[in-house]
């Protein structure tokens, strides 16, 4: 009865893994005037994977994650930024700023110590977007004149986004039991143009451009605990605080975006030698209440 | 970013708005004016020809000839097409006559005795050419007294189906495309030699009104002859300099009578930024200016959109803010508008200015 309850959960692991699905709905590239797009912190293994193993990832979601499994050395992905066919089509021949490389990381034990130290650099947000909006405002009220409606076409384009700094400890010394805690640095920046035309010739053109930079800083602690031999759970939570925005060479921030928490969660055990499985989930990423409040108000 | 629009409305600083006259003389312009009866103004033709040699160089002697014909042409370049039967009357004028002649003088000389001929103009050329042909026994017509010194001077008078007004390219400046300026093609014999042919060009040519407008110091004129021209001088708010930017901008004038000019023959309110704000003489803007077809015998509000040429006023902190009204085509137009002044109650200009604020791309 044993051995079937391990097969049908191999069944399930792999049907799951098979279908390579990540659940991306709760990912709002419509904020605008929030961090923008949320960066899939995931490294080529947990991608390779549909995120299932994130969690256990020294270079990801769970500071103290695989320390004890993973040999030390330099790991790094590279992407393309998801947000290049929205609004435009993609080019014949991709262009190199489109290529992106969220992650680099350098993960080690410390000589004599029982902790591992993990540095890397990731993409937190993206915000290369270009946005199309049509609609219809009332202008021109007395005294000017009569209030009268105009369309106009409106172009929202940003190019850059944040970037988190990582330095993180991890304990693994504690019989099955892994605990690690990490400090994060944000930082970025985008250029934004923003155009409106008028379907009257009468009307001219707007156009105005800003470069915004973020700042801000993080902290997050995460678990491993080995259930059985070859059952493993793990949790983490995060908080970033808030990021202070600020416009072009202004010295003082303009505001401050609120980023949420991050709870992460997941298990990993391993079917055969060759063979782990695993799932894991996050909540409530980046589109958070800050942020979902945003989208009413954008552009 | 709806919420970015703004409007706001500026007047002229009070008593700082004025007309001067007198940029383009009758004749510097691209017509000569010839009306009857054009309610917007009443007009005749001048035109005085380079004087005629008395002989002419042959075999290396100068040998005196005889004339065999002459032939006076001259393009009209401006009408009224919806009215037909236009007939253009050739007179001879005094060889004394100058540009220091009134109406009443030339219309004094426009008499049947003095009539050299009269062409009925082609309808159907878009700038048909007039030519008067003077040979055989017409020859005479032309023929130039000794007291004359060689002198040939001619006025223009018109007739048509219903009052109206034609224009003709002058001498100077250059005619427009399609178009020659007003000349007199002579052919001489020698006597006992071949016959030859030598052209004159006009010494000068102009026009005389017959009651030319008086300029209204309380009024904004553009247009006539002499030409007027309007000066208006506005404040421009700090809050639009320095973060606005400019999305519609109409500048509003009030006729005080109906513009009239010549039916089917748009004139142009022409706007330039000034440069250098030096009164009557300031520099103006060659490369910017906006243009707004005036209609025609209206006296509606003109609501001219001039946002393309106070980009200047956003971007050249120096550049005084002032703007020059003229009409073009300017001295030879019939149209001449007038338009109330701040000093004119109930029909002041005014800029209506819709502009954008700078969006708050860092508040989220």
């Amino acid at each position: 009865m044993r051995i079937h309850l391990w097969r049908a959960a191999s069944l399930l692991t792999l049907v799951v893994l098979g279908g390579a699905i990540e659940l991306q709905a709760q990912s709002s590239m419509f904020g605008t005037r929030a961090v923008g797009f949320p960066s899939r912190w995931l490294s080529a293994r947990a991608r390779g994977t549909a995120g299932a193993f994130g969690v256990f990832d020294p270079l990801i979601g769970n500071q103290s994650g695989g320390a004890e499994r993973r040999p030390p050395g330099l790991r790094s992905t590279s992407w393309r930024r998801p947000a290049a066919g929205i609004g435009r089509p993609r080019p014949a021949t991709p262009l190199l700023k489109e290529t992106r490389f969220p992650m680099v990381g350098l993960v080690g034990p410390i000589p004599k110590w029982p902790v591992w130290l993990g540095i890397n650099f990731g993409s937190y947000a993206d915000r290369d977007f270009r946005l199309f909006t049509s609609d219809t405002i009332q202008i021109q009220e007395p005294p000017v004149g009569p209030i009268d409606s105009a369309v106009v076409f409106d172009t929202l384009q940003s190019l850059g986004g944040m970037n988190e700094i990582r330095l993180a400890l991890a304990y693994d010394k504690l019989r099955g039991t892994s605990l690690g805690g990490a400090f994060y640095l944000l930082t970025g920046s985008s250029r934004i143009d923003a155009r409106r035309s008028f379907d009257d010739s009468a009307f001219a053109h707007i156009r105005q451009t800003a470069e915004l930079s973020f700042s801000g800083v993080g902290f997050a602690l995460g678990i491993v605990q080995d259930v059985t031999k070859n059952f493993r759970i793990a949790a983490s939570v995060r908080s970033d605080g808030s990021a202070a925005v600020k416009q072009d060479s202004n010295e003082t921030a303009s505001g401050h975006i609120d980023l949420p928490y991050t709870f992460a969660g997941g298990m990993e055990f391993t079917v055969t030698k060759k063979l782990d499985g695993g799932g894991s989930g996050r909540l409530p990423d980046l589109v958070g209440r800050k942020q979902r409040s945003h989208q009413g108000r954008a552009a | 970013m709806a919420d970015i629009i703004r409007d706001t409305v500026l007047d002229p600083i009070p008593d700082a708005d004025s007309s001067f006259e007198g940029y383009v003389l009758p004749g510097q312009g691209t017509t000569i004016r010839v009306s009857n009866g054009l309610p917007a103004s009443e007009d005749r033709g001048v035109i005085r020809f380079n004087t005629r040699p008395d002989s002419l160089f042959l075999r290396d002697t100068l040998r005196t000839y005889t004339i065999d014909s002459a032939t006076i042409e001259f393009t009209i370049t401006r009408r009224d097409t919806t009215v037909g039967g236009l007939k253009m009357y050739l007179y001879r004028l005094p060889a004394t006559t100058d540009t220091s002649a009134t109406f009443a003088q030339v219309a004094a000389d426009l008499t049947p005795g003095n009539l050299l001929d009269s062409v009925l103009v082609d309808d159907t050329a878009d700038t048909p050419l007039v030519r008067v042909v003077f040979k055989d026994t017409t020859t005479y017509k032309v023929s130039i007294p000794a007291a004359d010194s060689g002198v040939l001077a001619i006025g223009l008078a018109m007739a048509a189906a219903s009052p109206t007004g034609c224009g003709s390219a002058p001498s100077s400046p250059a005619p427009p495309r399609r178009s020659s300026p007003p000349s007199s093609t002579w052919t001489s014999r020698i006597r006992r030699c071949r016959s030859g042919r030598f052209m004159l060009n006009p010494k000068f040519s102009d026009f005389v009104s017959q009651n030319p407008p008086t300029l209204d110091p309380d009024l904004l004129t553009t247009g006539g002859a002499p030409s007027a021209r309007s000066l208006l001088r506005f404040d421009w708010p700090n809050f639009i300099r320095d973060s606005g930017q400019l999305v519609r901008v109409t500048l509003e004038l009030i006729p005080t009578a109906p513009i009239n000019g010549l039916p089917n023959d748009p004139a142009f309110l022409e706007a330039r930024i000034v440069l250098s704000d030096l009164g009557s003489k300031s520099s103006l803007s060659q490369s910017t200016f906006a243009e707004f077809e005036l209609p025609e015998a209206s006296s509606d509000t003109v609501n001219f959109e001039i946002v393309s040429l106070l980009s200047a006023w956003q971007t050249i902190p120096t550049i005084p803010h002032a703007l020059s009204l003229s009409l073009t085509p300017e001295g030879s137009s019939f149209t001449r508008a007038t338009f109330g002044s701040t000093r004119t109650p109930g029909k002041k200009p005014r800029l209506k200015v819709t502009y954008a604020v700078p969006f708050r791309f860092a508040r989220p």
